[in-house]
């Protein structure tokens, strides 16, 4: 039998939370979630993701990208897979490369743009944790 | 052609509240060949504006107790032309709005990017020297009826608005997308057979009305959105006529919020005292009360009531909303109904518009809305002002104690006007 992959969902949506869970944990994934990055931070002292779901904007309009750099830095964290789910569209609103400091450095896996269909969400799950 | 300056020429004036940034700043751009220079005082400020002895200022809106951002009008209106670039450790959307629509030249976040600053001062010194050099040369030479110092003059200022509206139009969008984002979720898996064959029908039902909350939440964003622009354009307009406000504006809300009242396991206690009949622009008063309800659920605390008192007579029509939840900060009691203000950021969606529009509906009635809020002591409510004057109550661990919020609006009778307009 395989070892159920845990997901780490990080969005200060608390429906997007609970529906996103509920996709993943009947896609046969164990789910955890955090509302801040600060949040994130602490729960990753107790816990090792198999993936991390993230989004941009929560505290604050960057914070996204401050956890990512910081989670990318961390020793237990810098090889987990990240998927940046956000509703800030990289085409249009915010400048990404720089708000990111460098568009080429933000180490995300994927980037998705919300809204997203669950089956949409899950293939690029599967995807990257079978790499 | 414009002749440029060499960079020791332009005059930088650095405000910042941070002495160890203003110092820091001050002697990046001395190095770069600007004279440079930190000043504390507001007057010495105004007093290098009216002196013409700045180029460009670079002000640090926490700068003056925090409120340096209300030095920008007063600066702009001493030199409509001098480019400010604005810098701030507070990232929140709030200060953000209320920096940008007021037409500054750039805005930056702390801890500062100094090659960022740089290329913004260069950019700002050169729309300086171009809006000046026109301006002069708008004084000798006229095109056709048109002053050439106007236009450039116009243009600068909207290109600034623009910019703004742009920022506002990308924070509109991301709440509205992200709101969007919980619907999609819910509703593609409940469409897709794979997933929802393993969703028990009491979860199916639970995403079904977490969805229709969200669509209403959107719907109400979107309203409220038009309707600040309506307002802020002076285009609301007040119909008032003849209207049983329970049955006409209260109720229906109520109902609409049903579905939200369900998910959050709460209720909503009314209390109509007085008169039924009201002179009030039924459709504006729906929108406040929707507001209203809307923001006592979304702030309140889940398994408790909301508690909605009116009263009507032939002076007044007074409703009060009240909830347990997480209260507005006392010093945020009295900015809560400006624009793109929120009780909390984390974990709840919203454009920070429906308060502002509830003052806007109370102003066209010319009316009023005010904020309590405060602790609740053994189930009564005692607002921040009544805990802290009272010696007993201020000594009170506050830690776990709840907190309640009120909203209070008030109009008075239009003497039976038929219709007024804004």
């Amino acid at each position: 039998m395989t070892e159920q992959k845990t997901i780490l969902i990080v969005d200060d949506d608390k429906d997007f939370l609970e529906a996103t869970s509920i996709v993943l944990e009947k896609s046969g994934y164990s789910v955890a979630t955090c509302l801040s990055a600060k949040e994130c931070l602490a729960k990753l002292k107790s816990m090792k993701p198999d993936l991390i779901i993230l989004d941009v904007m929560m505290e604050t309009d960057h914070s996204g990208f401050d956890l990512c750099r910081e989670m990318k830095r961390l020793p237990e964290t810098k090889d987990v897979p990240i998927i940046m789910l956000t509703a800030v569209d990289q085409k249009y609103s915010l400048d990404f490369s720089s708000a990111a400091g460098d568009e080429s450095w933000l180490p995300v896996d994927e980037f998705i743009d919300k809204p997203v269909e669950a089956g949409v969400l899950v293939e690029c799950i599967e995807k990257l944790l079978a790499r | 052609m414009i002749r440029q300056r060499k960079a020791k020429h332009y005059r930088i004036i650095v405000m910042d509240s941070d002495v160890k940034t203003a110092k820091q700043l001050v002697s990046v751009l001395c190095k770069e060949g600007y004279r440079a220079e930190n000043i504390e005082q507001t007057s010495r400020l105004f007093e290098k504006i009216r002196s013409n002895l700045i180029d460009v200022l670079i002000l640090d809106v926490d700068a003056w107790y925090k409120r340096g951002y209300e030095l920008i009008p007063i600066v702009k209106s001493m030199d409509r032309l001098l480019p400010i670039i604005v810098t701030s450790a507070d990232d929140s959307i709030e200060v953000a709005a209320k920096v940008r629509e007021q037409g500054i030249f750039f805005y930056t976040m702390k801890p500062l990017d100094m090659q960022e600053i740089k290329i913004a001062l260069k950019n700002a010194l050169n729309r300086r020297y171009t809006s000046r050099y026109t301006s002069g040369l708008g004084k000798q030479e006229k095109l056709g009826v048109v002053d050439t110092s106007e236009v450039i003059r116009d243009n600068a200022e909207m290109c600034d608005i623009n910019k703004h509206l742009n920022w506002i139009m990308a924070f509109f969008v991301h709440e509205c997308k992200g709101t969007l984002g919980s619907v999609m979720m819910n509703i593609s898996a409940l469409a897709d057979a794979n997933i929802s064959q393993r969703i028990s029908p009491a979860k199916q039902n639970a995403m079904l009305l977490s969805s229709l909350c969200s669509l209403g939440m959107l719907h109400d964003m979107i309203r409220n959105y038009v309707i600040s622009y309506r307002g802020e354009n002076k285009r609301l307009q007040c119909s008032r006529r003849r209207v049983d406000v329970y049955k006409r504006c209260l109720e229906p809300v109520i109902n609409e919020f049903r579905p939200m009242l369900k998910k959050n396991e709460m209720s909503i206690n009314v209390d109509m005292k007085g008169n039924r009949f009201f002179y009030c622009d039924a459709d504006l008063m729906k929108i406040g009360f929707s507001n209203l309800i809307n923001n006592a659920i979304k702030y309140g605390t889940a398994c408790t009531d909301i508690r909605c008192k009116s009263l009507t007579t032939d002076e007044i029509f007074r409703l009060s909303i009240w909830n347990e939840g997480i209260g507005v900060e006392r010093e945020r009691l009295d900015d809560i109904f400006e624009r793109f203000i929120r009780f909390d950021k984390v974990g709840i969606n919203g454009t920070g518009l429906g308060l502002h529009v509830v003052k806007m509906i109370a102003n066209v009635h010319n009316g009023s809305v005010k904020a309590e809020s405060g602790y609740l002591i053994t189930d009564t409510s005692v607002t921040y002002d009544e805990f802290y004057s009272n010696p007993r109550l201020a000594k009170t661990d506050r830690t776990d104690l709840k907190k309640f919020a009120r909203f209070i609006f008030e109009i008075p009778s239009s003497g039976h006007q038929q219709k007024g307009e804004v």
